[in-house]
């Protein structure tokens, strides 16, 4: 073998490495590698580092002071210490036929009757009226 | 320590900066991929076994003490996960790359004259071991020194010239007596 024939080898297998390694199949699998696994820092509210202790205390803060949402139950679901909480006062101006007062204020506040409406689509609304102090107030 | 060019990208890795070690990997993947395919002459064994060799060392950064240069310590890890790979492989699995010699601007005869050299390189590596193509590679191709593939590969100088001396050889063999008739 001479000095000729051993450079145009080397050449050769120069050339044969040198093709191989900017084959696109090559070059588009070592873009990809470094992009995937090695590629720009995102943003430090996409990073577990940021947002895992911030969901961790927005878990904590929900579990100790837990948001309320009013819902509204059926009416028989409710006792007697919830009706009076949810005692409701209402001015109503209307004159009721043949009787010579004026109703100007209804009230569900607790007293001696208690008025309670157990299904108000089916069953007509039964108030009971109780004047102690007779018809003069 | 040694004097080393990466010095500033590996401290950066080595405390967990992704970025830095991905400006390594673009600047040295052709070297551990031309170790790989030069060893595995498959491709894709070879972008395999590189990204294992990226993967392993960026795991391990945190053991490299700067007693070789950063590039030393990769060629070193390229050619041993190259020929662990070769070894692991089945042994009757052939080679079955087709030719890919840039062809541009060349004449179909030149075309398959350069397909017919690549062809011939593939039959003479695949009848030289793994440790012969090592030595081949990082000679012809990186051009390192005799004392630097010693250094790498942790041998002798002497065998690293009787390495090289049996793959030149065979090389020779089967595609040096064609060369003259082949070329473009």
């Amino acid at each position: 073998m001479n000095e000729r024939q051993d450079e145009e080898i080397k050449n050769a297998f120069r050339q044969y490495l040198t093709a191989e390694i900017k084959h696109p199949e090559v070059e588009k699998a070592k873009e990809k590698f470094i992009q995937e696994r090695f590629g720009h820092e995102s943003l430090i509210i996409f990073r577990p580092v940021f947002y895992v202790p911030v969901l961790s205390a927005l878990f904590v803060f929900l579990v100790l002071f837990p948001v309320h949402k009013p819902a509204l139950k059926p009416a028989a679901e409710y006792s007697l210490k919830e009706a009076v909480k949810q005692a409701v006062v209402k001015e109503i101006p209307v004159k009721l036929p043949g009787i010579e007062i004026n109703v100007e204020r209804v009230s569900s506040e607790i007293g001696p009757t208690l008025v309670y409406q157990k299904n108000w689509h089916n069953q007509p609304l039964t108030v009971v009226w109780v004047f102690t102090g007779g018809m003069n107030q | 320590m040694v004097n080393d060019p990466d010095q500033e990208l590996v401290t950066l890795a080595k405390r967990g900066d992704k970025a830095a070690f991905g400006k390594l990997v673009a600047q040295y993947h052709d070297l551990v991929y031309a170790v790989a395919f030069g060893v595995l002459g498959e491709r894709e064994e070879a972008l395999d076994a590189t990204q294992d060799v990226f993967i392993k060392i960026f795991q391990e950064l945190e053991h490299f003490q700067g007693q070789s240069k950063f590039k030393t310590w990769l060629y070193r890890i390229s050619v041993n996960a190259a020929i662990d790979a070769a070894r692991k492989r089945r042994p009757t699995e052939p080679i079955e790359e087709e030719a890919n010699f840039e062809a541009k601007n060349l004449s179909p005869r030149a075309e398959a004259s350069q397909r017919e050299i690549r062809e011939l390189i593939e039959k003479a590596l695949s009848s030289l071991n793994p440790e012969h193509r090592a030595v081949l590679v990082l000679r012809e191709w990186h051009e390192l020194s005799y004392e630097e593939i010693a250094e790498t590969l942790q041998i002798e100088m002497g065998t690293v010239m009787s390495r090289l001396f049996y793959a030149r050889k065979k090389l020779a063999e089967i595609i040096g007596v064609k060369f003259g008739e082949l070329k473009p």
